[in-house]
C-alpha cells in the first residue's frame, strides 16, 4: 500500500481498503512472512481509522461518501475474517495431527502439543 | 583386498540408489501440473556394516514415501463442497431473479400499478366505455404477469430437478471408479504405493465433493470408504451402494441403496443446493407468489361483490384462479364484460363509489399487513437478497478453496520438526493478522455509528 499524502477521511478508508487487499492476496497463498509483513499497513490503517472517527465526531463532512467507502471496508474485513478463521483452524488442526504424529495423545486423549525442536547449523 | 571389491560394491549401489532419486524427482517434476498428483520422495536405508562380519554397509533404496497427507486432502475436500453448493445456488437463483425486476416496465409491479391506475380513472367517470376496459385490459396483463413469474420459477424448479438427476448419475459413477481402485487396492497390497492409482482415487475424491457432502475414511487394506452425509454408506471397499432420486408431488428426494430417504444427509455440493432449491427455496418463492395472486383476486372480486354494474347487477368477478391449484399459476380474467364491473356501489347506482373503494385497495395494506405492492417487492427483495448472499457465498468459497489449496501444496508431512517450525510461525502470524483485523472491523463499526450520527 502506497499511503495517502493527504488526510481526506475517504482516502483514510481507500488506504486501508488496499491493505486489505494486500492481505487477501496474502491470506490466499499464505506464509508466515507474507502474513506478518502486512502488519505494519494494518497498523497504518487502524491508526489512520481512529483519526476518521475522531474528525466525523468534530464535524460531520461528506458523511455520504464516507458511509459508502465504511461500508466497502467492511464487507472487505468480512471476506478476510472469514480467510483467518479458515485458515487458523487448518494449522490447529494441522498442529494437533503432527502433534500426535510425533509424541502421540496424553492420558485424556488430547493429541500430544507440537513442539518445534530448535537447530543449529555449522557450515566451514 | 576385499575392502577394494566392497568400496566398489558400495559405490555401485549407492549411484543405484541415487540413479532412483534423480527418477523420483524426474516423475515429481513431470507430474508437476498433474491434477491430483502428490509429490513422492524415495526414502533411503543404510545398509549393515559390521566389517569383522564382512558386513559393507553402504546405502539401498527404501519404499517411495507420499507426500499426501488425507487431512490436507479433507481440507481441500471441505472447500470444494461449499463452493459446489454456493455455485450451483447462485447460478439457479440467478435465473430467478430477472423474473422480480421491481425497476422493470413489463413486470408484475408495473403491472400491479397499471392496474389500481384503472380504478382510479373509472372514478373519473364510471361508465366510461374506454376506461372500463382498460380495467379489464390491466387486469389480464397483470394476470399473466403473475402466470410467467410462476412458470419462470417452476421452469427453474424443472430444470434443478431434471439436473437432480444428473448430479446423482455422476455421483454414482465416481463411485464405481472409487471401488473399482478399491479393488485393485484389496487384491495387492503392493498397488497401495502406485501413484497412478493414488492420483486418480484422489482427483475421483475431489470431484465427488464438489457434487455432495462426503466423508472418507481409508481403510487398514488401502480402500477409501465414503460416506454420503457422514452416515450413508457409498462406497465400502469394492462394494458401490448407488444412491437414486425420486419426485413425489414437486419434492426431491434422494434415496439410499435400500430405498431409504436420506435427503436431510445431503447437505453440501452441487446435490445440496439442488436439494435446497427444489424443496424449500422455490417452494417458498412460489408460496409467497400464491398468496399475492389469491389475495389479490379473493380481494378485487369481493369488493366488485359489494358493488353494482351498469345494469344494476351484484358485481361480476373480474379474477379466477384454480383453487386446487397454484393461484399464481392459474389466475386469469374472467369472462367479465364492460358493463359487468361494477364501478358504483348499491345505494348509488351508476356513481364512483366502489371504484374508489378498489383504487383504496392498491395502498391499503391486504395482504400480511402490507400493500400487493409492498408484499410483491419484499418478495423481490428476498429474491434478490438470495441470490446477493449465494453469490457473495461463491466468492468467498472459490478463496477458501484457492487458501486450502496453497496450505496443500505448502506441507511436505515429510520433515515433522520443520513442519512443527513452520505451524507455529503460521500461528503466531494468523493470530496476529486476526488481531489487526478484529481491531479494524471495530473501528469500522464505531465509523458507521459515527456517520449514522451525523446523518440523524
Amino acid at each position: 500500500m502506497t499511503p495517502s499524502s493527504h488526510s481526506d477521511p475517504v482516502a483514510y478508508i481507500n488506504d486501508a481498503r488496499a491493505s486489505i487487499a494486500d492481505l487477501h492476496a496474502a491470506l490466499i497463498a499464505p506464509s508466515p512472512d507474507r502474513l506478518l509483513g502486512c502488519l505494519p499497513a494494518l497498523t497504518e490503517a487502524a491508526v489512520r481509522l481512529g483519526i476518521v472517527e475522531n474528525r466525523l465526531r468534530a464535524d460531520s463532512g461528506d458523511s455520504g461518501e464516507i458511509a459508502c467507502a465504511v461500508k466497502a471496508l467492511k464487507s472487505d474485513l468480512r471476506g478476510v475474517a472469514k480467510l483467518i478463521e479458515h485458515g487458523a483452524g487448518f494449522y490447529r488442526g494441522w498442529a494437533r495431527f503432527l502433534g500426535a504424529a510425533a509424541a502421540g495423545y496424553t492420558p485424556s486423549g488430547e493429541a500430544a502439543p507440537l513442539v518445534a525442536r530448535g537447530s543449529v547449523v555449522l557450515e566451514g | 583386498m576385499g575392502s577394494i571389491s566392497s568400496a566398489l560394491s558400495i559405490a555401485a549401489s549407492a549411484l543405484t540408489v541415487f540413479g532412483k532419486t534423480f527418477d523420483t524427482i524426474e516423475n515429481n517434476i513431470t507430474n508437476a501440473n498433474t491434477p491430483g498428483y502428490a509429490e513422492q520422495e524415495q526414502s533411503l536405508q543404510a545398509e549393515a556394516f559390521d566389517p569383522a562380519t564382512g558386513l559393507a554397509g553402504g546405502v539401498a533404496a527404501g519404499p517411495l514415501i507420499s507426500t499426501r497427507e488425507e487431512y490436507l486432502e479433507q481440507g481441500v475436500r471441505d472447500q470444494q463442497q461449499s463452493l459446489g453448493y454456493s455455485t450451483q445456488l447462485a447460478g439457479d437463483l440467478g435465473q430467478v431473479q430477472p423474473l422480480f425486476d421491481l425497476t422493470s416496465t413489463t413486470g408484475v409491479a408495473n403491472s400491479l400499478n397499471s392496474f389500481f391506475n384503472t380504478f382510479s380513472q373509472l372514478t373519473v367517470n364510471p361508465n366510461d366505455e374506454v376506461s372500463r376496459q382498460a380495467v379489464i385490459t390491466a387486469a389480464d396483463t397483470l394476470a399473466q404477469n403473475i402466470n410467467q413469474s410462476a412458470s419462470g420459477i417452476q421452469q427453474v424448479s424443472a430444470n434443478a430437478t431434471s439436473e437432480t438427476g444428473t448430479v446423482v448419475t455422476q455421483i454414482n459413477q465416481l463411485a464405481s471408479q472409487i471401488a473399482s481402485i478399491n479393488q485393485q487396492y484389496q487384491g495387492n497390497s503392493q498397488s497401495t504405493a502406485d501413484e497412478s492409482l493414488d492420483t486418480d482415487v484422489h482427483n475421483a475424491l475431489e470431484t465427488l465433493s464438489g457434487l455432495a457432502n462426503i466423508s472418507v475414511i481409508r481403510s487398514s487394506n488401502g480402500a477409501y470408504n465414503v460416506y454420503l452425509g457422514g452416515q450413508t454408506p457409498l462406497v465400502l471397499g469394492d462394494t458401490v451402494s448407488a444412491i437414486s432420486t425420486s419426485n413425489v408431488s414437486s419434492r426431491t428426494a434422494i434415496l439410499d441403496s435400500n430405498g431409504n430417504d436420506v435427503t436431510s444427509q445431503i447437505t453440501g455440493g452441487q446435490l445440496g443446493a439442488l436439494v435446497q432449491e427444489t424443496n424449500t427455496t422455490l417452494p417458498g418463492y412460489v408460496n409467497t407468489l400464491n398468496t399475492l395472486a389469491k389475495s389479490l383476486a379473493d380481494t378485487v372480486n369481493s369488493t366488485l361483490a359489494n358493488g353494482v354494474d351498469e345494469n344494476g347487477n351484484a358485481g361480476a368477478a373480474l379474477f379466477s384462479y384454480d383453487q386446487a391449484s397454484n393461484a399464481a399459476s392459474t389466475i386469469a380474467v374472467t369472462g367479465i364484460t364492460t358493463d359487468q364491473i361494477a364501478a358504483a356501489s348499491a345505494t348509488a347506482p351508476g356513481g364512483n363509489d366502489n371504484a374508489v373503494a378498489l383504487t383504496g385497495l392498491g395502498t391499503s395494506p391486504e395482504v400480511g399487513g402490507y400493500s400487493f405492492t409492498q408484499f410483491y417487492g419484499n418478495l423481490g427483495a428476498q429474491v434478490g437478497s438470495d441470490v446477493s448472499s449465494a453469490q457473495q457465498d461463491q466468492t468467498q468459497d472459490q478463496d477458501q478453496l484457492t487458501q486450502a489449496q496453497a496450505q496443500r501444496s505448502s506441507v511436505s508431512g515429510v520433515d515433522i520438526n520443520t513442519e512443527a517450525a513452520q505451524v507455529l510461525q503460521f500461528e503466531q502470524a494468523y493470530t496476529a493478522v486476526g488481531k489487526l483485523v478484529s481491531v479494524l472491523q471495530d473501528l469500522t463499526t464505531t465509523i458507521i455509528d459515527a456517520v449514522q450520527a451525523t446523518t440523524t
